[in-house]
């Protein structure tokens, strides 16, 4: 019996669509002004303010590997949930777009892909190919 | 020429000599090598002019260089380094905080960041003590 469907924010990453499930995202801004920490991996874009709170912020585009990464013309941040940590942490994810909400079956088990393992697989949404995200699966090995 | 001032002398001096024992400094804001940081006032033993920046002597006897002092906070509420960071970033810090709007990293006296290592071309001399604790 297939997996009943979820729904997913869908966004522009580069060069790559991408789906992170509704129930990880705590909102979607602007995109938030990052204070880069020098040093840092090339996937952690910084640091940026975020309700009177530092917030890490990373380039969804380098963490699934998009050709096109376009960190410096990030439109929107995504607020979201990232590992399975108690208490829960949250960062934020720099896209090119905010799309829609789509529903998608889960992709097949597997999974741990990309960069922090974070992609959990391949989908349509229509016509489209979506890189399906799972960030409760951000693992500290890149 | 120099001016300096020594915090713990108005207190009756401080274990361990830092700058919070003497005018209350809670934590000094630093602006270099790219970043904002905090570092509590009692880690901070003195505070030296440069040709091209600051050189904060700590209490511990390292030595940290950055462009700027931007001010400092009485108390500024650190938040632990959150997984992501730890990971992304890979320095030991004593955690995150707010300054003026603008996130930075309170450091961890003991493992300073890389990016506040001194610089050996800094020239010597022409330098200015303007704050300092006892020594």
């Amino acid at each position: 019996m297939p997996a009943a469907p979820t729904r997913y924010l869908l966004l522009r990453a580069g060069d790559t669509l991408c789906a992170v499930p509704l129930g990880q995202v705590r909102r979607v801004v602007r995109a938030l002004i990052v204070h880069p920490l020098p040093g840092a991996a090339p996937e952690f874009l910084g640091l940026a303010e975020f309700l009177g709170e530092p917030l890490p912020v990373l380039d969804l585009a380098a963490l699934v590997g998009s050709v096109a990464a376009s960190a410096t013309s990030a439109a929107v941040t995504v607020v979201a949930r990232i590992g399975n940590t108690e208490p829960a942490e949250v960062a934020g994810l720099n896209a090119d777009e905010a799309l829609e909400i789509v529903s998608l079956a889960p992709p097949a088990a597997g999974g741990g892909m990309g960069r922090r393992g974070i992609v959990a697989g391949e989908a349509l949404a229509g016509e489209r190919r979506v890189t399906v995200l799972d960030l409760a699966a951000w693992r500290a090995a890149a | 020429m120099s001016a300096r001032i020594d915090g713990n002398a108005s207190t009756g001096g401080a274990p361990g000599g830092g700058l919070a024992g003497g005018p209350g400094i809670g934590y000094l804001l630093v602006r270099g090598g790219g970043g904002l940081w905090a570092a509590a006032g009692e880690a901070v033993q003195t505070i030296e002019r440069r040709a091209d920046g600051v050189s904060l002597r700590l209490v511990g006897g390292g030595e940290l260089e950055a462009d700027e002092v931007l001010g400092v906070a009485p108390g500024l509420g650190v938040r632990t380094l959150g997984e992501v960071v730890r990971v992304c970033w890979g320095e030991p810090a004593r955690g995150l905080s707010m300054y003026g709007g603008e996130p930075c990293v309170v450091i961890d006296p003991a493992h300073p960041p890389r990016a506040l290592q001194p610089r050996r071309s800094t020239p010597p001399g022409r330098s200015e003590t303007f704050l300092g604790g006892a020594e």
